[in-house]
């Protein structure tokens, strides 16, 4: 298994009112290549500010993180944005579509940032938006006129246009009714499926199911970790050992 | 009401950095404005009440002592309408004195300091304690600009005698005042006015002052009578004329700062309703909340308002309260240019009328942009439809050429529409303010005889009084280019009324043409007409008008107008052959000489004396006058132009400062999803000031065609308050473009400055927020 992201003694502290908190406590933890990675844990536990400070989204108080053989802890905030726009991929909760424009515009804001062949992107985001069943009357609407899930769905578009390295999800499915989230997780399924390396927050059990590694976060450390096979479809064995773990883990 | 209280602190809070901006620019307008209208306001009456107090002349007229008799005094005692008459004797001559460190040949009136005068009484302003019976008080204009301090001499040389008095005091008088008037009076001791008199006993001249009810009927009343009696008057005046001429420059500079005033006031106004109108879309939901819990859209649009009200309020009293330190510099300008002391006294009507206008536009401007909350559906506000039910997706990216970065340039400058509207007419604006200052400069600064043209009448480089034919001589002198006839010195009588007339050999080659409407004259029975007595007598090109002289009438046909600001309007042009009808012994005496090099006019005149010391009965220096005379506009127009180009940086920045925090705040969102996707700041940068680059050069390049096509007018309306009609201004387009260029870079080097903001927006807080 190639390693993609290699973090070492990752510390992340805030500072609030004079009171310092660890939210990250010396954490090590790798990555590899293709595969589901789900982070849970309780509230407050650090999932988003791990996933975030491994993408460079936010930057560790100490430690270092390799990302494709680069310390990103060193370098500054272009070249950081640089660096995202090249290999990371994001789907948050609340979506964060840039409402003045299409899902087929926003996506294409992304992609044409890499990709300067507008032929080849378009083709690609069309392709992109196919394979999530968004059709084409639907990519020309503006995020505030379509669906939650269909926005959801087009912000995993807009996330993988430009084939990055490792998508990262922060609960994803947080905001959207059960027929919505089977269709994103689908499509987060299928992206893993085509080789797509996917690290994905979230407390929902419905989601972390889809994962192949399943890291359970406890004040700002790992304390445990679920190796699972790739999701083919939902089996009871499946769910058993994920609720064992769980249970293990005191969720 | 509580909750009515906690919007109105948090939309203060909120937006405490743009009510800030607002208020600047509003300060800035206040002071500006409550200055420009005190000034306005006050001068005049100041003027008339010193003007009173003094018991200045309503009219006057100065001949020479020879002409003079006391019947002829009794005899205009007489003249209807006449109250009071005093005569003072004095000296009449042109001598040169140091001004703007240049000797400029004035005509000065000496009056014997020590004499009893009833009219025209003076007011002693700054008296020396080392004073002497050899001493001068000289006028306040001549002090200022002469650059001496009360320990210094003040010297001239006439008729080849050095002369040398002792500054015994500053004095201010109504009378003359200041050069625009063409004379001057300085006050000579007993003793010093005796040894003058002594050695220029042709020059010794009598003033009559008259007081009377209406001056401008006695005047023209007294002068038929002294026309009818052929007295040669060196120099007449009445009190309104005298005003005109001696303000002229104050007039144009109040003028010029009270229309500033109102556009900095128009752009605050404009800030105000933009930041009013992003305000209710911030806080939409908030507004919709308080509309469900039953508040009226009134008490929410008074919560909103009330902020701009209030600071509206205070910066104007503050505004006002300074604008007492201000005006005293404006007043202070003006008493440079005019010789007029004038101290800004507390002008309640002035102070109120700022406010008034300030906090009436400020109340009305709100209530405008407000009036969407009285439209506003609560649900709507609250579920966040009202904002975003227009969305459009302008410019898709798919279907657009070119570039991302320049699709999303084109994104950004259609979505950011208001600001962009607010942008291009504050930019408008500035555009034609910063053109207007560049033509000023251009045309007083660089070009000082454009300004020089507009204001005065012929100026050669050399006037050569002669007493035999020496023109042909002159004209074989090294660097002479041209030497011309001309005579400023004759009178015709029209209507029974005497003019000053200008005659000469041509109109062709002078320096200044001052006809504004039709021709100069060219045959014998051709005149041009003044302005003033275009407009007094109806008359039109074409019409035939008579002149009186000896009981005789000749015929001359009008040909043009012309303008004279020194004169009122109230002249004549005609040429020798045609003078030569009315005085067939006529020859003129005096010549124009215009030399190629002006530089060298001290030097040509001292050669042509030396050479004709007997053909010669006096000479001026006109280039040296002008120099001097050019030099006083120059340092005024200086300080406006600094003021506005001031200003104006003040202007860009504050406006810019309000739209682009405006839109950082209002896209931090958006712009950390850029962030997010990998945008660098450079390019987020790059996007926001392009997408105010179009409405900057579309709005610059609208106000440079403007000004192109209408800052002529513009000048004209401005010169024509001082009787000038026919400006000599020049106006390239390059001035236009160099400064359009110039506004265009500064906007988008403080648009960079400003977009700085954007690279604290952290990704994460994104998330986080």
């Amino acid at each position: 298994m190639n390693k993609i992201i290699s973090a070492k003694n990752l510390v992340k502290t805030f500072s609030n009112n004079g009171i310092t908190q660890t939210i990250i406590d010396n954490l090590d933890l790798e990555i590899y290549e293709n595969d589901f990675t789900i982070i849970m844990g309780s509230s407050g536990a650090g999932k988003s500010t791990l996933m975030y400070s491994l993408s460079g989204m936010d930057m560790p108080t100490s430690g270092s993180i390799e990302f494709c053989k680069e310390d990103i802890t060193k370098m500054n905030a272009d070249k950081l944005a640089i660096f995202r726009r090249k290999n990371c991929g994001f789907v948050f909760q609340q979506i964060y579509m840039l409402d003045k424009m299409s899902l087929l515009d926003n996506t294409l804001t992304a992609g044409l940032l890499v990709n300067k062949n507008k032929k080849d992107v378009i083709k690609r985001a069309k392709e992109l938006f196919k394979k999530v069943n968004l059709p084409e009357t639907t990519i020309r609407k503006n995020v505030n006129q379509v669906s939650g899930g269909e926005a959801q769905r087009a912000g995993i578009v807009r996330a993988v246009i430009n084939k990055p390295v490792c998508l990262f999800a922060d609960e994803p499915t947080g905001t959207l009714n059960s027929e919505n989230t089977k269709a994103v997780l689908d499509v987060f399924t299928d992206l893993n499926n085509d080789g797509q390396s996917i690290i994905m927050v979230t407390h929902d059990k419905k989601s972390a199911i889809r994962g192949n590694r399943i890291i359970y976060l406890k004040d700002g450390k790992i304390c445990g970790e679920l190796r699972l096979d790739k999701y083919e479809k939902e089996s009871e064995e499946r769910n058993a050992k994920l609720d064992k773990f769980l249970k293990d883990m005191g969720w | 009401m509580n909750r009515i209280l906690t919007l109105q602190k948090n939309f203060f809070k909120k937006n405490l950095k743009d009510i800030i901006s607002f208020s600047i620019i509003l300060f800035i307008s206040t002071i500006l404005l409550t200055s420009s209208l005190v000034v306005n306001n006050n001068i005049d009456n100041e003027y008339n009440i010193k003007h009173q107090r003094l018991n200045t002349a309503n009219s006057f007229y100065t001949i020479s002592k020879l002409q003079y008799s006391d019947n002829l005094l009794e005899n205009i005692k007489n003249i209807k309408g006449v109250n009071e008459v005093e005569k003072q004797e004095g000296i009449f001559a042109t001598v040169p004195i140091m001004m703007e460190d240049n000797l400029q040949d004035q005509n000065v009136i000496f009056y014997n300091y020590e004499n009893i005068r009833k009219i025209n009484k003076f007011d002693l302003v700054q008296e020396n304690e080392n004073k002497n019976n050899n001493g001068i008080y000289l006028a306040n204009y001549t002090y200022i600009h002469s650059g001496l301090n009360l320990d210094d001499k003040f010297e001239f040389e006439l008729n080849s005698k050095k002369y040398s008095y002792n500054i015994n005091g500053i004095i201010e008088e109504m009378q003359y005042g200041n050069y625009n008037s063409s004379i001057i009076a300085e006050y000579l001791s007993n003793q010093g006015y005796n040894e003058l008199l002594e050695n220029n006993k042709e020059k010794e001249v009598v003033t009559i002052s008259i007081k009377s009810d209406n001056s401008y009927d006695t005047y023209n009343e007294v002068s038929k009578y002294l026309s009818k009696e052929n007295i040669n008057v060196l120099n007449k005046n009445y009190d309104e004329q005298s005003k005109t001429q001696r303000l002229a420059i104050a007039n144009i500079l109040v003028f010029i700062i009270t229309a500033f005033s109102l556009l900095v006031l128009t752009v605050s106004l404009l800030v105000s309703k933009f930041k009013i109108t992003e305000s209710i879309e911030e806080e939409i939901t908030n507004m919709g909340v308080l509309k469900a819990l039953g508040y009226t859209s009134n008490e929410i649009i008074f919560s909103i308002i009330m902020p701009y009200l209030i600071m509206g309020g205070i910066v104007s009293v503050i505004g006002i309260a300074l604008s007492v330190y201000v005006t005293p510099i404006f007043s202070k300008v003006i008493e440079m240019q005019s010789g007029f002391i004038w101290n800004p006294t507390f002008d309640l009507k002035s102070y109120l009328i700022t406010l008034l206008i300030n906090l009436g536009l400020i109340f009305i401007f709100s209530i405008l942009s407000a009036k969407k909350i009285k439209k506003l559906n609560p649900i709507n506000a609250i579920r966040g439809i009202e904002n975003n039910k227009n969305i459009k997706n302008y410019f898709e990216i798919d279907k657009t050429v070119g570039n991302i970065g320049f699709i999303l340039v084109l994104k950004n400058f259609i979505n950011s529409r208001k600001q962009n509207i607010l942008l291009g007419i504050v930019m408008f604006f500035i555009t034609i303010i910063s053109s207007f200052a560049g033509i000023l400069y251009y045309n007083v600064n660089l070009n000082p005889i454009n300004f020089i043209n507009t204001l005065v009448e012929e100026h050669p480089s050399a006037i050569i009084k002669q007493t035999s034919d020496i023109k042909e001589e002159i004209k074989n002198y090294n660097n002479v280019k041209n030497v011309i006839y001309y005579d400023d010195t004759q009178v015709l009588n029209y209507k029974d009324n005497s003019f000053k007339t200008f005659v000469s050999e041509t109109y062709k080659n002078l320096s200044n043409d001052l006809c504004y409407e039709g021709n100069n004259p060219n045959g014998a029975d051709e005149i041009s007409v003044g302005s003033r007595i275009k407009e007094k007598y109806n008359l039109k090109i074409g019409d035939y008008i008579d002149i009186k002289k000896d009981g005789n009438t000749y015929k001359y046909q009008i040909v043009g107008f012309v303008q004279s600001v020194n004169y009122s309007g109230e002249i004549f042009e005609l040429t020798i052959d045609g003078y030569k009808k009315i005085d067939s012994e006529y020859e003129p005496k005096v010549l124009y000489v215009y030399l190629e090099n002006e530089e060298l006019s001290s030097n040509f005149l001292d050669t042509v004396k030396h050479d004709f010391e007997r053909e010669i009965s006096g000479t001026v220096d006109y280039a040296e006058s002008m120099n001097s005379a050019s030099t006083m506009y120059v340092s005024l127009v200086s300080v406006i132009c600094i003021v506005i180009i001031i200003i104006t940086v003040v202007l860009i920045y504050l406006v810019l400062y309000i739209l682009i925090s405006s839109i950082i705040l209002k896209r931090k969102q958006e712009l950390g999803i850029y962030k997010a996707i990998g945008y660098e700041n450079k390019q987020l940068i790059t996007q926001l000031i392009g997408g105010f680059l179009p409405s900057v050069i579309i709005s610059t390049v609208l106000g440079i065609i403007f000004n192109k096509i209408y800052i002529k007018n513009v000048f004209n309306i401005i010169f024509k308050t001082v009787g000038a009609y026919r400006i000599s201004f020049n106006y390239p387009i390059v001035i236009f473009t160099f400064l359009g260029l110039a506004i265009i870079i500064s906007t988008t080097i403080i648009e960079l400055l400003l977009s700085n903001k954007i690279k604290k927006i952290s990704v994460y807080s994104l998330i986080k927020d």
